[in-house]
């Protein structure tokens, strides 16, 4: 059972085809026939079309022949055939990758692959795997975690407080400080200089030593941390149901909603999109960008409270109270499979970036393999159990086949073979980077920093042709040219009598407002006044869920709402108008906790 | 069972002390998200880039007591240029050391033509004394190809040396005098043969070793004001005249070809030179005309954007663009297949400019402008001078690759299109916008309030033809 080297399907090591040489009576070097195609596998050509589809980000064009303009039918045929080569060479290429995945697989018909215990897998291990095993013993747990996006440093909180860093590589921690007070949520930023930790009121950064590099008291009691690297933004969510998204070169806020939708405990990002997956008490997922004040799309998911939830590619994982957890497929957001659990509800969900799932359930963890397929499979590819603790939190790290868990008495780590990505991009995240690579990237990310209203459901997006209808364009044309009108600021009228003074215009500014809120107040009135008949959309979503087996999902807004993201983004959105001053929401907070806390107390 | 376990040897990716770091690409687009957005912001970046780097003028040429009236490049020497001037000066320059090798004389008066053999050893020169005369030319030693790297230190901008003028032969004796019956317009070399044309109020037709013209052709005009050789035709000839005419001749016959009569005058003409059928002719009314020579009821394409008289054009050698000069003290740039220019060239103390040319290597942009300075441009304003390494270059090919492919969108066309022009000329072109768009008012209304086809659209490539002429 010792490593054996074995390549995957359609794949051949490049001394496997031999060509001998013939030398003719002269000693010169005369071309070898190659041997007959059958005796070489695979050939070169089919792997070539195999992983083609993979590259392939052009549609294919049609009815280029059908247009009239010499000059573009022959650009259009230049660019097709260019895109078309640039797919063979990207698939020709990858005979160029040094390393292939990982894998475990049971011989015979009796083996199964999650009857395999970590001890089992440890003792056939390399001595370089098995250095990347642990198991810290801490009394501040239970413990999350993140990896840095190289998987070279991790980095965990205790709730207790404690919060440390950890260099993989050489098994030192970086930092290792106490806080204090409860530590919520963990997150690496950029890299691993600059680390967010959401604490009892707030959110701080520190920096590699464990120094407080800041205090963001904008972000209140913070239940989960999200960073989107390309856009350099820190989202948060937490108690008030208020997600804020923060720019961490800058350091503004960049967009903060009001959910209205209670303390959200569940928040992951889509790493191809950006778009951020909130899970809600109510079992409903919502997606959000910063540029829209309403979720894009909104998901019943479950018939009770999300509990978990991860993304990968166009899939999306969620775990529900009602017993069951689900695969979603994201470009019709509709369900894949559900499986069903038993006994305690998973408290985290999460793929690897080979898309394996990752659930913790109480004391157990489980991988499944293969659950975005459209074959369900029927058995956990992995489980490993931990008697007495909860299991918190579940991270597969980057490029390695590892996992991590953060339970209730410290953090460990797992083989789980074929978990990460084998082949890392230098200029994406190199896991081995040195000092100076990391400071040019740093350099250079900045320069490519992606502005927040780039985020969108579609990313390829930008650059296309806008196929909406005349009509809507010249519409938004319009909306345009009157907000660049109303930025643009007036010059007050000179008045004669008195009528210019400053108190004189003061008031007028004070009239104008004052009949601005009253008007938009009547508006909501009548707004709500008209809602209070029908019942909610999410009951009736829930009404419609429960006839069919599977959850539906809310396309009554989306298809508004999806549809033309970016109109609400340029019109600004609406502005609030508070009628009368309003509790802090802190302030609330606290006088709930205040009076729970007194009446559960015996008199 | 059957395990492998991914393991990356950290050794193998330790830097090692005088070793290269390896980098690892791995193109799977699960590991490069937003692809096109951050191409987009590459794109926008190198915009910006170029906006910065953009330092157009490399040298001022010095010398010339009065404007500086016509040039002329010689066909193999890429650092040769001659220059003349209004007091009937004219001066060799040699480019890349910014030195004038030789100060003549040559004429009273104006010098209007200026022209060089194929050969490079003859210039030849004609002004309004009705003299035209022939000048040796030696070769610059060592000079042979424009060695700017060498000499220049970039982004200085380095004045040419003082020429001592006793030290330069003032009186030298020009090699031969053919005397014209008129005072001479231009002067235009045969790309092959011993040949010139003159104009004056005629176009005559000259051979070197003859005293009187072999040629002449009229045609109801009183003075003829630029003639050109067409670089592939060998008897073809196209010429302006001050009857608002460009005419074609051909030297096989004894008279002209046809002619297209426009609404204004037009002060130079030009030949493509990779596609010799059509020709771009430099117009009274800023604007500049490209034809078909075959087709002259329409041009081919409508070249705008100068606020003034356009006085000259030349086309670079590789055909694709060419340079115009302008009486509102510009040069722009302009692609054949554009009507907008690509690029417009300005200086401070740089008064109407009379003539311009492109270097025989397409890198350089000559001007020479009333204020007697001959000016060098780059073509490319932002480009780096001097070879690049290989990774640079690479790195700026990815670039501009971008840029292309993000050209219309609307943040990058906005910065790419912008130039920072003199406020007179910023102020013009807006006036000549509202006047344009009244215009065009006008005519909206009057087709609206007319029997339908009364008034008909015209294109914009046939309004400044009024007709042509067999």
């Amino acid at each position: 059972m010792a490593e054996e080297l074995r390549l995957p399907e359609g794949k051949r090591r490049l001394d496997e085809e031999v060509i001998p040489i013939k030398t003719d009576t002269h000693g010169a070097v005369c071309k070898a026939r190659r041997p007959p195609a059958s005796t070489v596998e695979p050939k070169l050509k089919k792997i070539k079309l195999e992983n083609a589809p993979k590259y392939r980000r052009h549609q294919q064009l049609q009815g280029v022949k059908r247009v009239s303009d010499k000059k573009l039918r022959s650009e259009l045929r230049l660019q097709q055939r260019l895109d078309e080569e640039g797919v063979k060479r990207l698939a020709a290429s990858e005979i160029l990758l040094p390393s292939t995945p990982g894998y475990l697989e049971a011989e015979g018909p009796l083996e199964r692959t999650y009857k395999f215990s970590q001890q089992d897998i440890e003792a056939n291990l390399d001595v370089g795997s098995r250095q990347k095993l642990f198991d810290l013993r801490l009394s501040y747990g239970p413990y999350t975690m993140d990896f840095a996006r190289n998987g070279r440093h991790l980095l965990f909180g205790g709730e207790k407080g404690h919060i440390a860093l950890l260099d993989c590589h050489t098994m030192k921690s970086l930092f290792d400080i106490n806080v204090r007070e409860t530590v919520r949520a963990v997150q690496v930023l950029q890299n691993y200089t600059m680390v967010a930790a959401a604490q009892k009121k707030y959110v701080y950064i520190y920096d590699q030593n464990g120094i407080e590099l800041h205090c963001l008291r904008d972000h209140k009691i913070t239940y989960r941390l999200e960073y989107l690297p390309y856009h350099y933004l820190l989202c948060t969510v937490g108690e008030f149901s208020e997600l804020t998204y923060r720019d961490i070169s800058t350091g503004a806020v960049v967009a903060s909603h009001k959910l209205k939708l209670g303390p959200v405990r569940v928040m992951r990002q889509n790493p191809m999109n950006a778009v951020l997956h909130l899970g809600h008490t109510n079992g409903t997922v919502t997606l959000w960008t910063p540029n829209m004040g309403k979720p894009v799309v909104k998901m019943l998911c479950h018939k009770g409270a999300v509990t978990g939830m991860d993304i990968h590619k166009n899939y999306m994982a969620t775990a529900g109270l009602d017993g069951k957890w689900r695969i979603w497929d994201l470009r019709k957001y509709e369900p894949v499979h559900h499986f069903w659990y038993f006994g305690t509800p998973p408290s985290w969900v999460s793929f690897s970036q080979t898309g394996l799932v990752g659930l913790a359930f109480g004391p157990h963890v489980q991988v499944w393999k293969d659950a975005t397929l459209t074959a369900k499979p029927k058995m956990p590819y992995m489980e490993h159990d931990l008697p007495g603790e909860t299991i918190e939190c579940v991270r597969f790290r980057p490029f390695e086949d590892v996992c991590a868990i953060g339970h209730s008495a410290g953090v460990s780590t797992l083989v789980v073979p074929g978990a990460g990505l084998p082949n890392f991009d230098s200029f994406e995240a190199n896991p081995f980077e040195t000092k100076k690579q990391r400071r040019e990237k740093e350099v250079r990310d900045l320069l490519e920093k992606l502005q927040p209203d780039m985020i969108t459901l579609d990313p390829m997006r930008i650059g296309m042709v806008d196929d909406a209808p005349k009509a809507v364009i010249l519409e938004e044309q319009r909306k345009e040219a009157e907000e660049a009108a109303s930025k643009k600021k007036k010059k007050p009228k000179k008045k004669m009598r008195g009528r210019s003074k400053a108190g004189k215009r003061a008031a007028k500014r004070e009239r104008q407002y004052a009949s601005y809120i009253r008007e938009k107040a009547q508006e909501r009135v009548k707004q709500q006044g008209g809602a209070a008949g029908e019942p909610p959309p999410q009951a009736a979503a829930a009404a419609a869920d429960d006839q069919g087996e599977v959850g539906g999902w809310e396309d009554a807004d989306m298809g508004e709402e999806t549809a033309r993201q970016d109109e609400a983004s340029s019109g600004g959105g609406e502005k609030k108008v508070l009628v009368r001053p309003r509790r802090s929401a802190l302030m609330r907070f606290l006088r709930r906790k205040v009076k729970e806390t007194k009446t559960e107390r015996p008199s | 069972m059957k395990l492998k376990v991914l393991h990356h040897d950290p050794a193998a990716h330790e830097r090692k002390a005088g070793k290269i770091t390896r980098y690892y690409r791995n193109p799977d687009p699960q590991l490069h998200p937003f692809e096109r957005a951050r191409e987009y912001n590459r794109a926008l970046v190198a915009t910006k880039l170029d906006k910065m780097f953009a330092k157009p003028l490399v040298a001022v040429l010095d010398g010339h007591t009065d404007a500086v009236k016509c040039m002329a490049r010689s066909h193999k020497r890429v650092a040769d240029l001659f220059t003349a001037s209004c007091d009937g000066e004219l001066r060799f320059w040699n480019m890349p050391t910014r030195t004038c090798t030789k100060a003549i004389s040559a004429h009273d008066g104006f010098i209007r033509g200026l022209c060089v053999s194929p050969d490079d050893r003859l210039l030849f020169t004609g002004g309004d004394d009705k003299c035209i005369k022939t000048w040796k030319v030696e070769k610059n030693e060592g000079m042979t190809a424009m060695d700017w790297d060498e000499v220049l230190d970039e982004g200085n901008l380095v004045r040419g040396e003082e020429i001592d003028t006793s030290k330069l032969a003032k009186e030298v004796p020009a090699l031969n005098v053919y005397m014209a019956k008129s005072a001479v317009t231009s002067l235009d070399h045969h790309w092959s043969r011993h040949l010139l044309v003159s104009t004056g109020d005629t176009v005559d037709i000259w051979d070197h070793h003859r005293s009187a013209p072999i040629q002449s052709f009229e045609w109801g005009c009183d003075s003829v004001i630029c003639a050109r050789f067409n670089p592939a035709e060998p008897c073809l000839i196209a010429s302006t005249a001050s009857d608002n005419t460009v005419g074609l001749y051909d030297l096989r016959g004894s008279s002209p070809i046809r002619k297209v009569l426009l609404k204004m005058r037009s002060n130079a003409v030009s030949w493509n030179p990779m596609e010799p059928l059509n020709f771009t002719v430099a117009n009274e009314d800023c604007h500049l005309y490209t034809f078909d020579m075959r087709k002259l009821d329409i041009a081919l394409n409508l070249h705008r954007d100068f606020t003034n008289a356009v006085l000259d054009v030349d086309y670079s050698p590789s055909g694709r663009e060419f340079v115009a000069a302008s009486y509102d003290r510009t040069i722009r740039i302009f692609r054949v297949s554009e009507s907008r220019s690509r690029e417009v060239y300005h200086a401070k103390r740089m008064q109407r400019v009379l003539c311009c040319r492109f270097t025989a290597d397409t890198r350089y942009v000559v001007s020479g402008s009333e204020d007697t300075n001959v000016r060098v441009w780059k073509a490319e304003a932002s480009k780096p001078l001097g070879p690049r390494p290989f990774r640079e270059r690479q790195a700026m090919a990815y670039r501009d690759a971008l840029k292309r492919k993000f050209q219309h969108l609307k943040e990058i066309r906005r910065i790419a299109r912008h130039r920072h022009v003199p406020s007179l000329i910023k102020k013009h072109t807006e006036k000549r916008r509202i006047m344009a768009q009244a215009k065009k008012r006008k005519e909206e209304n009057l087709r609206r309030h007319s029997r339908p086809g009364a008034v008909p659209f015209e294109s914009v490539r046939r309004k400044p033809i009024k007709k042509q002429i067999e």
